[in-house]
């Protein structure tokens, strides 16, 4: 019994290492070929649209709502402290700082994880990826590389405009309680931040883009065969990016605190 | 870097042996993790020849027209193609190498993000670097034609019936105007009218275009149609090598009990 136990934990960490492995393979070879030449501009514009352009609306809505609900939710308590005054301040630096970034990723990490990790898994399974390396195209650049390349680009664009759009949300939600105009609150809203905030707010944008990127293509162009396969790549993508985004917030925390 | 020195110095004598055959494929052996799937397979593909390779599901098929194109690295064994040793070939080479070479996949292997014009201008564009919109529409409109399908153009992948996919594929695989063909189960899934439309069409290929072709298949009825030479694998290992005649008249029971099914 003992033995068998034993034999179940050596073959569960040879196949940890073993992914361990083929996950540090996937990543430098993604980054080795996003930097070296050919580069497919064609194919990394078309996932640039798709990764951003078909993703604003969302992000957008999302965020608006969200600087209005966390306005509404931190009212009550600057009042009690006869502290209203600070609302701007005290929601531009959690939106900019941790708010902005984390709900622009976790709806990334949704929408574009999933249908990467989805359309290469589906890719796989149908032999596309295949029909692709015959036809003398290397499927890694052009699947692999300009879906990376394109969610590193985008996820920075829309969280400068999910802080823009959550603090213009914020603005509303202050207006309807007490009379302030939109430049004054922005004022108020921009005098409370530094450009380490802003830095790091562009900065973990790009890093969850990476790491979005990374994940979903990774679970799609490695899918098991089989519809199952398919499914269970574009759920893993959304469930580890996410996983990863949250890691990666802490870390990026503690660093861009050296630097406050 | 001893067992590289070996390989080397075999595959060069491999290569200067001479022969007429456009594939040549010696002791070819595959595993996967804990399944030998290949034992040691021998082929060759003479010029403008058809070449069957008859086996049941799993003999190993079609991971040893995967190992023609590059698609899968066999563990041990020889491959020259059009004169070309494929396991000891760069990528560059390679990809000149697969110009010559199309393959229809079982699946048809369509691009579903793409419509049926933009799957056949892919090769174009990739492969022979055409962007000028008037040649690829005449090379598109042209392999389209020649499978019957013009209409098709501006369809999606979705839209088709398995066969109309089979026959794109196989278009797809003509722009290049490739010197081998190698088909994997075409008439996979399909029904009988359509089988045949599709045993036609690889028989016209075949003579409009002079091409030698493997086609891997467990249908005896498109083998009996297309083929000029078939090669039985079982267990990974060739079992049978000559015409459907002599298959069709063998006394060996393993090939008898696979041709009953057919009553032949």
């Amino acid at each position: 019994m003992e033995q068998e136990s034993n034999t179940e934990q050596q073959s569960w960490i040879r196949s940890f290492l073993i992914n361990l492995a083929k996950i540090y393979a996937f990543t430098s070879q993604a980054i080795v070929k996003a930097l070296v030449p050919p580069y497919e501009f064609r194919e990394i514009l078309r996932q640039c649209y798709l990764v951003g352009v078909k993703t604003f609306p969302l992000v957008g809505f999302t965020s608006f709502l969200v600087g209005i609900v966390f306005t509404r939710q931190s009212r009550p308590s600057l009042l009690e402290f006869g502290a209203e005054s600070w609302l701007p301040a005290l929601v531009s630096i959690a939106i900019v700082r941790g708010l902005g970034p984390l709900v622009t990723a976790l709806i990334c990490a949704g929408k574009v994880g999933s249908s990467i990790g989805a359309e290469l898994g589906s890719m796989n399974v149908t032999e596309q990826i295949d029909a692709m390396e015959v036809s003398g195209t290397d499927p890694f650049r052009f699947l692999v590389v300009t879906r990376v390349t394109a969610t590193t680009l985008m996820v920075p664009l829309l969280v400068i405009y999910a802080d823009a759009l959550a603090l213009f949300g914020s603005f509303i939600a202050t207006a309807v309680f007490s009379q302030t105009s939109l430049s004054l609150f922005y004022y108020q809203a921009f005098d409370a931040l530094a450009f380490v905030d802003i830095f790091s707010s562009v900065f973990k944008g790009f890093l969850f883009g990476l790491a979005i990127g990374l994940v979903s293509c990774y679970c799609g162009y490695n899918s098991s065969r089989g519809t199952v396969g398919v499914g269970r790549a574009a759920n893993t993508s959304v469930v580890t990016s996410m996983f990863m985004v949250f890691i990666l917030d802490l870390l990026t925390l503690q660093i861009i605190e050296l630097f406050r | 870097m001893e067992r590289s020195t070996q390989h080397t110095a075999t595959s060069t004598s491999f290569l200067s042996s001479g022969s007429d055959a456009v594939i040549r494929i010696r002791n070819l052996h595959k595993s996967f993790e804990e399944t030998t799937v290949l034992r040691g397979v021998d082929l060759d593909l003479k010029k403008e020849e058809n070449l069957v390779v008859l086996g049941r599901s799993g003999t190993g098929k079609s991971v040893l027209i995967k190992c023609i194109v590059g698609l899968i690295t066999p563990d041990k064994g020889q491959i020259e193609v059009l004169g070309e040793d494929v396991l000891n070939l760069d990528a560059k080479a390679m990809n000149t190498l697969r110009r010559k070479v199309g393959f229809s996949f079982q699946l048809s292997a369509l691009y579903d993000s793409m419509t049926i014009r933009e799957n056949l201008e892919f090769p174009l564009k990739r492969n022979l670097g055409i962007y000028d919109r008037k040649e690829l529409n005449h090379r598109v409109e042209q392999a389209l034609e020649e499978v019957g399908l013009a209409q098709a153009i501006d369809q999606w992948p979705a839209d088709l019936s398995g066969g109309q996919k089979k026959r794109i594929g196989v278009a797809r695989t003509l722009i290049l105007n490739p010197e081998i063909m190698l088909y994997d189960e075409p008439t996979a899934g399909l029904d009988p009218i359509t089988s045949e439309e599709i045993n036609e069409l690889i028989l016209e290929v075949q003579k409009r275009h002079g091409t030698s072709s493997i086609i891997i298949t467990h249908d005896l009825t498109c083998a009996r149609t297309i083929a000029n030479r078939l090669i039985f694998l079982h267990k990974g290992q060739n079992h049978f090598d000559g015409s459907f005649e002599e298959l069709s008249n063998t006394k060996d029971p393993l090939l008898r009990t696979f041709l009953d099914y057919y009553n032949i």
